[in-house]
C-alpha cells in the first residue's frame, strides 16, 4: 500500500513524497524532485530507503514523445540505468 | 555604528546617516555586532568540528576573515567577487546573482534591496548583515607612511590558563624513579600561556606574532633558553596593483577542492550542505598555534587581468619520532610523524623539530566571475629517510621522501547551476578525484550532489578531501543534500551520504562501507526566539570487540544523535539557550549504550555596561567514550572550545567580560567539571586523582 504527496514549490520545481509498505517487509521511504529547465528539458532525482537507491534522470518533451533516461546507484550494487518512451496524442 | 570616523567629506557622511536609518529597523534588536559575529562563529565552529574528534584545535586561522569584516564591513556596491567569496557565507551562485543585479540595476541603495534579488531570502541576508554595509569603502587605504600610523590597528593579548587539580605528570617523583623512567614527569609548569600581537592596515597589510607556551613545557629554563616553546611570525601584503597577495613568514595555502594541496582546516559534511564545497583563499597569514601544520617561507600571488599565478616555498621543521637503531639506513630513519606539537617531556622534546620538510609549489588559474580553472603543482621533500612502519593497512603509503603532485579544478557557474571539481595525481602513485553541483533550483529549495573517489595509493601530503575518514585516501562515496525554505521562518536541511572504502583502514580488516544522514529542522520564529531539532546517524563497518585468534570480521558500528536546541532572548539584556541531546550507540548490536546531555546557559548582557558574563550549567550522563556528546562552549575571544561530555556529572563555567576602558577588555573564565561515577579523570600524565577538574583562564587585550 502507498500514500503520496507532491508538492509545487514553484513552477518550475515539484517535490515529491511517497511511503510504501509491503506486508512482508519493512516500510519504504521515498522523495523525489523534478526540476523543470525549460519546455523541453526536465531534470529529475530522488532517494529511497530499504534498500538505499539514489536516483537521478533527465526527461525530454518532443511534441508527442515524452523520453525518459534514468539511472539508480546501489552502494553495492552500482548504477542500474533505465530508459522509458511514451507517445501521446 | 555605521558612521566611520574616517569618512570626511560631507556627501558620504550625508549618505551614511540616510544608511542608518534605513538599517536600524533591521539591527535595532539587543544584539550588536560583536554578539552578531559570536554567533556566526560559533555555528560554523561547529560545522567544522561535527565529524572531527579535534577538540583542542585553535581554529583563529579559519574566522580571521570574518572577524576582520565585522570590523570593517564590506561595501557590497563595490565589492569584487573573489572578497564576496573570501566572506565565506554566500554561495557563488548567489554572489553572481548580487552582481548581475548590480551591474543591471545600478548601486543597491538599501540593504533592503537585497531581498528583490534571486535566491537571496531573510535567512542569508541575516547571515550576511553584520559582515556588510553600502557606505562608501573604508576598506582601501593608499600606503603611506601617514597612514600606517593613522589608520593602522594594533591588538595585543595576553592569556594565561591552568588547570587547578593536579595532573600526575607534575606530582612528585623520588630521583631514582624518575632516573628510571624519564619520560614519567613533565619538565614545565602546568599552566598555558600565549601571547599574540597583530597590526593590521585595513585589509591589506597584516603583521602579527604569536608565542604560546603549553602546559608542562618549560619557560625560560632548561630546554626552552628561547622562553616559549612556540614562535610564529608573519607579514602579509593584498591588493597591491598586480601583487593579489604576498606572505612572508608563517601562512597557509590553499588551492581548488583541496584534494592537491591545502593546508589548514575545512569544513566536513555538515547541516549546512551548502558548505562541502571548498572555496579557496589562495594565500593566508597564519595566525594560529597549531605547530605542524602551516607554511614557513613565503608565496607571492600575481593577477593580470583573468590570470593568477601563485608560487610559494617552505622550510618547516617537524617533530617525528626518529629510529636509530636500524644501521643500514643512513643516519636516520623516520617511523611516525608527531602532531600534537606537546614538547613536555624528554621524549617529547627529542623528537622536536627532528625532520626539515620543503615544500615548493604553484598554482596557475583562469578565473573569471563565472569559470574558474586551475592547475596546482606541488612537490615535497624530507631531509631524512622516511620509513613509517606500515600495516597491510597502510601499506599502499609512499614512503619515498621525495613526493610530487599535480592537480586540476575547475568551478564553473551556469545560472542558476554551479559545478565545481577537481583531480589530483600523485606521481608514481594513485589520483584522488571529487567533483559536485550545488543547484539552486528555487529560492526555496536548494540539492547539493557531491561524488568522491580517491584511491588507496593516493598520497594526501596536505589534502582535506570531503570524506568520511579524515585522510583523503581508500574512499569513494556519493553524497546528496538539500536545503528547503517552504514558509517564512522553517527551514529543513537533510543529507546522505554513503561511503565505501575498497582496502583496509585503522581497525577495520577488510574492505568496508557505512553511510551517514543528518535532518535538521529550524524554526526562526522571531529575531528573539530560535530554535532547531536535529536527527544525525552514521553507520559503519568496524572489527569485532570480541577478541579471538585469527582475523578480526567486522560488524557494525552504529549512532544516532538526537538534539533540541532553543535561544531566547527574554529581555533586551538575557538572553537563555537551552539543549538536550541524547545519543545512541552499539556495537554488533550487543552492547547498546544511551548517553544524555542537558544543558542551561544564561548570557547577561546589559546595554551601556562594561561589564557583560556568560553562564552554563550542564548534566551529563553517559555510559562510556563511546557515546560522548560535544557541545559548543562560550570562551574567552579568540579562543574556541568544544569538549566532549562523557561519564556522569555536571559541568559549570563562567565567563566574565569586563571593558576596563576604551581598547581594553579582560575576560575572566572559571569552569568546573564534576563527576559522579569516576574517582580518575584521564590516563597517563593527564591523570587526575580526583573527581573534578577545574579549569581558569585570564586575557587580557589591548587595542590600539
Amino acid at each position: 500500500m502507498k500514500l503520496g504527496l507532491n508538492y509545487r514549490f514553484s513552477k518550475k520545481v515539484i517535490g515529491v513524497v511517497e511511503t510504501e509498505k509491503d506486508i512482508n517487509y519493512s516500510a519504504i521511504l521515498k522523495t523525489g524532485v523534478e526540476y523543470h529547465a525549460n519546455d523541453v528539458i526536465y531534470l529529475r532525482a530522488g532517494m529511497s530507503t530499504g534498500p538505499v537507491l539514489n536516483t537521478f534522470g533527465i526527461g525530454l518533451k518532443l511534441k508527442e514523445f515524452n523520453l525518459g533516461i534514468a539511472s539508480s546507484y546501489h552502494q553495492t550494487l552500482g548504477l542500474t540505468p533505465s530508459i522509458s518512451l511514451v507517445y501521446t496524442k | 555604528m555605521f558612521i566611520r570616523s574616517n569618512i570626511s567629506n560631507l556627501r558620504s557622511r550625508r549618505f551614511c546617516i540616510i544608511l542608518s536609518i534605513f538599517l536600524f529597523p533591521v539591527l535595532s534588536f539587543s544584539q550588536n555586532r560583536e554578539e552578531l559575529k559570536n554567533l556566526v562563529i560559533e555555528k560554523r565552529i561547529e560545522y567544522l568540528t561535527e565529524n572531527s574528534e579535534m577538540s583542542e584545535t585553535d581554529y583563529t586561522t579559519v574566522f580571521d576573515q570574518l572577524a576582520y569584516y565585522i570590523n570593517h564591513p564590506l561595501n557590497l556596491n563595490k565589492a569584487h567577487f573573489f572578497e564576496l567569496q573570501e566572506l565565506g557565507l554566500l554561495t557563488d551562485i548567489e554572489i553572481n546573482n548580487l552582481i548581475e543585479h548590480i551591474n543591471k540595476n545600478g548601486k543597491l541603495l538599501g540593504l533592503e534591496e537585497l531581498q528583490t534579488i534571486e535566491g537571496f531570502n531573510k535567512t542569508t541576508i541575516n547571515l550576511i548583515l553584520p559582515f556588510v554595509t553600502l557606505s562608501p569603502n573604508t576598506n582601501y587605504q593608499t600606503i603611506s607612511f601617514k597612514n600606517l600610523v593613522k589608520y593602522g590597528n594594533h591588538e595585543l593579548i595576553l592569556r594565561y590558563q591552568d588547570v587547578l587539580e593536579e595532573k600526575k605528570g607534575y606530582s612528585t617523583i623520588s630521583d631514582e624513579e624518575l632516573e628510571e623512567n624519564p619520560n614519567t614527569r613533565y619538565q614545565g609548569n602546568s599552566f598555558k600561556i600565549y601571547s599574540r600581537y597583530r597590526y593590521q592596515l585595513s585589509n591589506q597589510i597584516s603583521l602579527g606574532i604569536v608565542a604560546e607556551k603549553d602546559p608542562g613545557e618549560e619557560f625560560f629554563s632548561g630546554s626552552q633558553k628561547k622562553g616559549f616553546d612556540f614562535y610564529s611570525g608573519h607579514f602579509f601584503l593584498k591588493n597591491q596593483g598586480k601583487i593579489k597577495q604576498l606572505a612572508i613568514g608563517d601562512y597557509q595555502a590553499q588551492f581548488g577542492q583541496g584534494l592537491t594541496f591545502w593546508s589548514g582546516l575545512a569544513y566536513g559534511k555538515s547541516a549546512d550542505v551548502t558548505l562541502v564545497k571548498r572555496s579557496s583563499a589562495g594565500l593566508k597569514p597564519y595566525t594560529s598555534v597549531g605547530e605542524n601544520q602551516f607554511l614557513r617561507g613565503g608565496g607571492l600571488a600575481l593577477k593580470f587581468n583573468h590570470i593568477e599565478s601563485t608560487w610559494f616555498y617552505s622550510r618547516n621543521t617537524i617533530d617525528a619520532n626518529i629510529d636509530s637503531s636500524d644501521v643500514d639506513f643512513s643516519p636516520y630513519n623516520v617511523t611516525s610523524i608527531q602532531q600534537t606539537g606537546f614538547h613536555r617531556t624528554l621524549g617529547e622534546l627529542e623528537d622536536k623539530d627532528a625532520l626539515i620538510q620543503q615544500i615548493v609549489g604553484g598554482h596557475l588559474a583562469y578565473k573569471t566571475r563565472k569559470l574558474n580553472i586551475g592547475f596546482t603543482g606541488v612537490y615535497q621533500d624530507f631531509n631524512i629517510l622516511f620509513q613509517p612502519r606500515l600495516q597491510s593497512y597502510s601499506q599502499f603509503r609512499n614512503t619515498a621522501n621525495h613526493q610530487s603532485k599535480f592537480g586540476l579544478d575547475y568551478n564553473w557557474v551556469y545560472k542558476n547551476f554551479n559545478f565545481y571539481g577537481e583531480y589530483a595525481k600523485s606521481k608514481n602513485a594513485g589520483s584522488a578525484f571529487v567533483s559536485g553541483a550545488l543547484i539552486a533550483l528555487d529560492p526555496k529549495i536548494s540539492v547539493s550532489v557531491l561524488y568522491r573517489d580517491y584511491q588507496r595509493n593516493f598520497q594526501p601530503i596536505a589534502s582535506v578531501g570531503i570524506g568520511e575518514s579524515s585522510t583523503t585516501e581508500n574512499e569513494k562515496g556519493l553524497y546528496t543534500g538539500v536545503i528547503i525554505k517552504p514558509l517564512n521562518k522553517w527551514t529543513l536541511s537533510a543529507y546522505y551520504d554513503q561511503f565505501t572504502f575498497p582496502w583496509l583502514r585503522y581497525g577495520v580488516d577488510a574492505p568496508s562501507k557505512g553511510h551517514q544522514f543528518l535532518t535538521q529542522v529550524t524554526y526562526q520564529a522571531s529575531k528573539k526566539l530560535s530554535m532547531y531539532m536535529r536527527v544525525r546517524g552514521k553507520l559503519k563497518e568496524k572489527n569485532t570487540p570480541i577478541d579471538f585468534s585469527g582475523i578480526d570480521y567486522l560488524v557494525n558500528e552504529k549512532q544516532t544523535n538526537y538534539r533540541y536546541h532553543i535561544q531566547y532572548h527574554i529581555s533586551d539584556n538575557i538572553q537563555l539557550r537551552n539543549r538536550v541531546e541524547w545519543v545512541y550507540y552499539d556495537l554488533d548490536e550487543s552492547l547498546p549504550e544511551t548517553g544524555y546531555l542537558i544543558f542551561q546557559d544564561l548570557i547577561y548582557k546589559p546595554k551601556n555596561r562594561s561589564y557583560s558574563f556568560s553562564f552554563r550549567y550542564a548534566l551529563f550522563d553517559t555510559p562510556s567514550y563511546s557515546s560522548r556528546i560535544y557541545a559548543y562552549e562560550n570562551d574567552v575571544l579568540y579562543s574556541f572550545s568544544i569538549p566532549a561530555y562523557y561519564n556522569r556529572g555536571t559541568r559549570t563555567y563562567l565567563t566574565f567580560k569586563y571593558k576596563i576602558k576604551k581598547g581594553v577588555d579582560v575576560w575572566l573564565r572559571y569552569a568546573l567539571t564534576y563527576y559522579d561515577n569516576v574517582d580518575v579523570i584521564g590516563s597517563g600524565l593527564e591523570e587526575i586523582k580526583e573527581n573534578h577538574k577545574q579549569e581558569v583562564k585570564i586575557q587580557l587585550r589591548l587595542k590600539f
